[in-house]
């Protein structure tokens, strides 16, 4: 039996992954939009650290390249984390493109500093909301290592929205949909 | 202007989260700036003016095929 082309076994894993989406989601799948949501933010706060005016430049200029880096250690330790649970992470800026939840834009170059911290909290949240997901589907896989992982990335974020809020003058959980726990 | 919060059957994958987005997100009479998707809690928070009627909003989603328990309006 001849092997198969690098083009059939995409084509079998991507049927795999749309199979996975489609029925029951697991974290390594989960894992692939958060990937998405760091390439993102890799760009944005790169945008964010070059354009950001103002007093806060100094400050803000050398924040955001703190953030990226970090982020950009998050980008391979989850993605190998996955491999090493048997997983094939997005490899592609046009998957991550496609798993990337959150949005940007070019007029940002133009927006208040303030503005350009509570975008980088809302995309943090938006990013955290996903990891909370994968954390309980990890823990109901058993992949222990991969849900403390994800625990600590969770960890991280909490961190540095409250760090970011408490920049604008506000409480943490301020402002944060996610944490309304006015109905049910 | 009326606030709405509608309970969704349970969103199984993130991308389901995109599409609800878009097509309420998109309906006449809906404040897009106000939408919010809350995965892990499967609701939906918008406002809205009396051009549109909650009813609308849910069949939009429902039309994209998924299930709405219920909604609670108030006015904003």
């Amino acid at each position: 039996m001849s092997e198969k082309t690098p083009q059939e076994r995409l084509e079998e894993e991507q049927e795999y992954k749309d199979h996975v989406h489609h029925t029951k989601i697991n974290a390594a799948a989960i894992t692939d939009h958060l990937l998405g949501n760091i390439h993102t933010l890799h760009v944005k706060l790169h945008q964010y650290h070059w354009y950001v005016k103002g007093p806060h430049f100094f400050t803000l200029h050398e924040k955001f390249e703190e953030l990226y880096d970090d982020n950009e250690k998050w980008f391979d330790r989850l993605a190998e984390q996955l491999l090493a649970s048997g997983y094939k992470p997005a490899s592609t800026t046009k998957e991550l493109v496609e798993y990337s939840m959150l949005s940007e834009d070019p007029a940002d170059k133009y927006i208040k500093a303030e503005e350009m911290v509570d975008n980088i909290i809302d995309d943090f949240r938006e990013t955290r909301e996903l990891t909370i997901r994968a954390i309980h589907l990890a823990q109901e896989e058993e992949n222990v290592v991969f849900e403390d992982t994800l625990i600590e990335f969770k960890d991280d974020l909490d961190t540095k929205i409250w760090m970011l809020q408490a920049f604008l003058g506000k409480e943490a959980l301020e402002d944060d949909d996610y944490h309304d726990e006015e109905e049910d | 202007m009326q606030k709405a919060t509608i309970q969704l059957e349970t969103l199984t994958c993130p991308s389901c989260l995109q599409k609800i987005e878009n097509a309420v997100g998109n309906l006449k009479g809906v404040d897009k700036d106000s939408l919010k998707v809350m995965f892990n809690a499967s609701r939906v928070k918008v406002n809205f003016d009396d051009t549109i009627s909650i009813e609308d909003i849910e069949k939009a989603i429902q039309d994209l095929g998924y299930g709405v328990k219920r909604s609670r309006v108030k006015s904003a």
